[in-house]
């Protein structure tokens, strides 16, 4: 599999949403390619700072009376 | 009985609140806007909690489909409604991705704390219809499946749009590191 192929489909991977032989190829190809590597870190971490950016959001609290 | 729907709909709606409430912060202009539009989704599931929907799924992806739609019947009242992609079949979706579209990653990472409020902004900017799929997806960990239930869409769509809000974040995060040489040294493997 060609850098352009895995890119692709390197979303769908990190998102555990491709069947076990493409995982595999895509893995396979992972292991020997840094480049397509560091772009499937990059785009796991945003995930991840994505949903901690926004974790602490919860709705406002209604005042208490005094 | 009506008590007994009551206490049903609370114990299984109610545990949800804050995660609706996340996402329509997200898709509304501002917290008042937000808070209006959480409580016409909660109030509308309430009146059709008879016919609760998706079980399958549980209660947060049918809860997540009434604000959407709440919010979408609101922007087409208020003649603001997006302009969406055309639906395209998962088998297509890779078909459509131009070359030097996947060309714009970076490789380097970013100093992630500095980035934050950056991604706000990113996050903020997106066409409403890439901002929907990217929060149920980052923030609330929906499948493609689910997402394209609470969108009412097919899978593909999905996957368009979240590959790419995904780019349009990734373009904002490479421009960032450039501006600010904030690279982690992690571009030269």
């Amino acid at each position: 599999m060609k850098c352009q192929d895995v890119r692709r489909f390197l979303y769908a991977f990190n998102d555990g949403a491709l069947e076990v032989k493409d995982n595999l190829e895509i893995l396979g190809h992972l292991n020997m390619c840094p480049h397509c590597a560091a772009r499937a870190d990059a785009d796991q971490q945003l995930k991840e700072r994505l949903g901690k950016a926004f974790a602490a959001e919860t709705r406002p609290r209604p005042c208490a009376r005094t | 009985m009506r008590a007994s729907k009551s206490l049903s709909f609370e114990r299984v709606a109610m545990p949800h609140l804050d995660a609706v409430y996340r996402v329509a912060r997200r898709l509304a202009d501002n917290e008042a806007e937000a808070e209006d539009l959480v409580q016409e989704a909660f109030l509308r599931a309430f009146r059709a909690f008879d016919r609760f929907e998706l079980r399958t799924y549980g209660a947060k992806p049918w809860l997540l489909r009434i604000l959407h739609n709440t919010y979408y019947t609101r922007r087409q009242r208020a003649n603001r409604e997006p302009t969406l992609l055309d639906d395209v079949d998962f088998d297509c979706f890779t078909g459509e991705l131009e070359p030097e579209l996947l060309e714009r990653w970076p490789d380097a990472l970013p100093d992630w704390d500095a980035f934050d409020g950056e991604l706000k902004n990113a996050v903020a900017q997106l066409p409403a219809e890439y901002r929907t799929v990217l929060l149920l997806w980052a923030f609330e960990d929906l499948s493609y499946k689910e997402i394209a239930t609470v969108c009412n869409c097919k899978i593909g769509t999905v996957m368009s749009r979240l590959y790419r809000a995904r780019q349009i974040l990734s373009q904002r995060l490479a421009a960032y590191v450039a501006e600010r040489n904030l690279a982690s040294g992690s571009s030269d493997v």
